[in-house]
């Protein structure tokens, strides 16, 4: 899984510098010499929606993304972790449902071309089953971990 | 609709994350009422990302983080230090004014909190200041990151406003508000210096050292200028600017402080991606509920409801205030913001109130929460370097919290504050 998280960091990495050269070399062309590379504005913004929802698996797999843990601190170890594995489960309800929509939508996309790129959108498009499958996977992961911790009472922190 | 928002608030309390709990709740409301097909979930989450303004949000969180790790930030501590460091509680001082002139260079708050925190505050702390109150005030005062421009929190207004707002006029508006928190900052210390004996250093002023200092900053002082000047002179759109600052902090970090390696590039790159990732997931997902608030009407009823309660735009303001300021003190102002816009800012011409005034009284209220507890992100990053508790810090954010709640009630009641600025380039 190590593995894994380390290639997407380097996709993650690599298409983000694309994105700002590409960005960059656009705004520098078109400053100094009032020319337009035809294709920066699909390639970026393509390629971002790819690069935010690759970088947002990356976060299902720190537990990184934005949420409120008042209630299930106060839980405790037991009710903290049941509310744990239902909120994990719930993500993964969700993915479940983009990836079999994204699916369900494919054929028609794939007739879909891009305007300035020559490419399907489906190449686009992909990013979300793609990186749905892979939150899907983290998520799943980290709750299969939660569970397997052995329970302890919760100890102070500034005795850790 | 009303088993969707029970599904939200139910998906929100048990610590569903904020993006996956809107999206779930969202593609709930798809399946029971029937009102569209499950297939129009990919598309909404698509067009939530799919925008070239968007790009200005990873643009700007990599130009301030450039240029951070290319040693500005101790280029601004260096400054602040020759200005007021000789004052009693000098240390205090300073730590508010660097992250005032950081402020013009990054987009984001707390984006110095670390940095100060490591640098800063351990001197703090072997002076003799409370760990608690070096926490507190290193905290409290990077929220004008958020405030000054450029400003990532404004552009996430702007976006999930729906694109009628002015990034330039926003960008302009926040820049007296935040110069003030600044300064009041630094009044409430000049205040708390002698009766709480904060230490006095024996360094004197020297009109020579300020003016090096001010010319080794300079190279991160002009940031702000050519951002904002570039953006309302009508030169570069936003997302060209933040092109045009990464671009600018690659040539300072690489060619001139020569601090930038290609590994602190690659870093930078993917904390600006994974930062984006975080917040277009979120957009994306209440792309998809603010559509459905919007087909079932919210917020024309709410707005009929209210009309009964609120009369003026001040008390409009008033009332988001308040309520921004409670989601930012359990949520988190980002998400805060993602999850609440949609159904305030379709209020807000009912009552009477500009909307570039409202996205910044909305801006300032989250801001709170970065630095009281329980969300308290910015503690959580501090209190390790000063050794101190949360809970010995938050006592220590009061004064900071009310310096905040202060200012934001000024431009409540006298918009001038924030507006004359725009006014003035003529928006």
């Amino acid at each position: 899984m190590a593995g894994l998280v380390r290639a997407i960091e380097y996709v993650v990495v690599l298409m983000m510098g694309v994105i700002t050269g590409v960005v960059i070399a656009e705004t520098v062309m078109r400053g100094a010499f009032g020319v337009s590379l035809i294709v920066t504005d699909e390639l970026s913004r393509y390629l971002m929606v790819w690069t935010a929802l690759l970088a947002a698996a990356l976060l299902v797999y720190e537990d990184g993304h934005i949420r409120i843990t008042l209630l299930p601190d106060a839980l405790g170890p037991v009710g903290g972790r049941i509310v744990y594995a239902l909120s994990q489960l719930v993500v993964i309800a969700f993915l479940v449902a983009v990836i079999v929509a994204s699916v369900m939508i494919m054929p028609s996309i794939t007739r879909q071309n891009t305007v300035t790129l020559h490419l399907s959108m489906a190449w686009f498009y992909a990013a979300l089953p793609v990186s749905s499958a892979l939150m899907a996977l983290f998520a799943l992961r980290n709750l299969i971990v939660k569970l397997r911790e052995p329970i302890k009472p919760a100890t102070p922190a500034l005795h850790r | 609709m009303t088993p969707t928002l029970v599904i939200f608030a139910v998906g929100v309390l048990i610590g569903v994350p904020v993006a996956f709990a809107l999206g779930f709740s969202g593609a709930a409301y798809i399946v029971l009422s029937e009102k569209a097909r499950l297939t129009v979930l990919p598309t909404v989450l698509f067009g939530g990302m799919d925008s070239f303004p968007l790009l200005a949000i990873p643009f700007f969180i990599m130009a301030g983080d450039l240029l951070a790790r290319s040693g500005m930030l101790d280029r601004m501590i260096g400054l602040a230090m020759a200005a007021v460091g000789p004052v009693r509680g000098g240390l205090a001082h300073v730590n508010v004014m660097a992250s005032m002139l950081f402020g013009g260079v990054t987009g984001v708050s707390l984006a110095d909190t670390a940095a100060i925190g490591r640098t800063l505050v351990p001197s703090m702390v072997k002076e003799g200041y409370k760990p608690g109150f070096a926490a507190a005030v290193t905290a409290s005062s990077s929220v004008m990151g958020a405030i000054i421009p450029p400003s990532v929190g404004m552009l996430i207004i702007a976006y999930v406003y729906g694109g009628s707002l002015s990034i330039g006029k926003l960008f302009l508006a926040g820049a007296t508000p935040g110069i003030l928190i600044g300064l009041t900052m630094m009044i409430t210390v000049a205040l708390m210096a002698a009766p709480r004996g904060f230490p006095k250093s024996d360094a004197g002023w020297s009109l020579v050292v300020i003016l090096r200092q001010a010319w080794r900053a300079m190279l991160g002082l002009v940031v702000p200028v050519v951002v904002v000047g570039g953006i309302v002179g009508g030169l570069f759109t936003p997302t060209e600017a933040g092109a045009v600052a990464v671009a600018y902090s690659l040539v300072v970090g690489t060619l001139l402080t020569r601090s930038l390696g290609i590994r602190d590039i690659a870093a930078s790159l993917l904390i600006s991606a994974k930062t984006s990732g975080l917040v277009f997931l979120m957009l994306a997902a209440a792309k998809l509920f603010a559509w459905i608030l919007v087909i079932n009407l919210v917020p024309q009823q709410l707005g009929e409801v209210l009309k009964g309660y609120i009369d003026s735009p001040q008390t409009f303001m008033l009332a988001v205030m308040l309520l921004f300021f409670v989601f930012g003190f359990v949520i988190e102002g980002v998400a805060a913001m993602i999850m609440f816009i949609p159904i305030i800012a379709p209020l807000a011409p009912h009552f009477g109130a500009e909307p570039h005034h409202v996205a910044l009284v909305i801006l300032m209220s989250v801001q709170v929460g970065l630095f009281t507890p329980p969300v308290a992100l910015g503690l959580f990053i501090v209190c390790p370097f000063a050794g101190c508790s949360i809970k010995d810090a938050a006592i220590e954010v009061i004064p900071f919290v009310i310096v905040i709640m202060l200012i934001t009630l000024l431009v409540v009641f006298v918009p001038g504050v924030a507006m004359w600025l725009p006014r003035l380039v003529g928006y």
